[in-house]
């Protein structure tokens, strides 16, 4: 009989608060990070590399002058 | 031609004499206002007084320069504290005692890792409820941001 799992149940995001949700976030920034690193595409993995880069610099705090003009309106 | 834009997102202010026409950014709730004359801490700060390429203000007084520098800064502003919740939290942290060292060297507040299909699930302590799957690889990539350097062992040779 297999033992049920504890991890049966997928969390709502309303239901944890925002420092769990910020540790998934750059967790799964992590797993897209590790996963990039087998994409055949060598242009698309320095794209997603890239990206991670970048969200993760937002998601620390870490805005940049470059990052800061980048991201203000034109 | 002393005609001033204003968009849906400026708000004018005429001064008490009548000389002096700012245009700065209306204030986002909880977001206070920076002074007008003061140099903001972040980048940008290099056009005041100088001259830029957008036509956005009315290029005739010196104010303009600085009521665009507040206009640019704002968004950046907006950014970082949007954040700050997740980066002041310090989220990850290496761990203090390392009881398993198969399992991550890194933990997160409030949650914890199970062992499962050749990675890690991150499960909700509180709701013991599931967070989400990653493999070991990205366990690494946590480990090498997050986690304790390890202490390279120094053999003391002979004098």
């Amino acid at each position: 009989m297999p033992r049920k799992s504890a991890a049966a149940e997928v969390v709502k995001a309303s239901e944890i608060p925002p420092e769990v949700i910020g540790a998934v976030v750059l967790a799964d920034l992590a797993q897209i990070e590790a996963d990039a690193a087998t994409h055949p595409d060598q242009f698309a993995r320095d794209r997603i590399i890239k990206a991670v880069t970048r969200l993760r610099d937002i998601a620390e705090g870490n805005v940049s002058a470059d990052l800061a003009s980048e991201l203000a309106p034109a | 031609m002393n005609e001033q834009e204003t968009d849906g997102s400026e708000v004018s202010m005429t001064g008490t004499d009548g000389a002096r026409v700012l245009a700065f950014p209306r204030a986002a709730p909880g977001v206070e206002k920076e002074p007008e004359t003061a140099p903001t801490s972040s980048a940008r700060t290099s056009s005041e007084g100088g001259q830029s390429s957008s036509a956005r203000t009315s290029p005739e007084n010196g104010p303009t320069s600085s009521a665009r520098t507040v206009t640019r800064t704002f968004p950046a502003n907006k950014v970082s504290v949007g954040f700050l919740g997740i980066s002041q939290g310090r989220v990850w942290r290496p761990k203090v005692y390392v009881r398993n060292p198969n399992y991550p060297r890194v933990t997160a507040v409030g949650c914890f890792f199970v062992e499962h299909s050749g990675g890690y699930q991150l499960i909700h302590t509180k709701s013991n409820k599931y967070l989400g799957h990653y493999t070991v690889a990205a366990i690494s990539e946590l480990e090498m941001k997050y986690a304790k350097k390890k202490r390279s062992s120094r053999s003391r040779k002979g004098k």
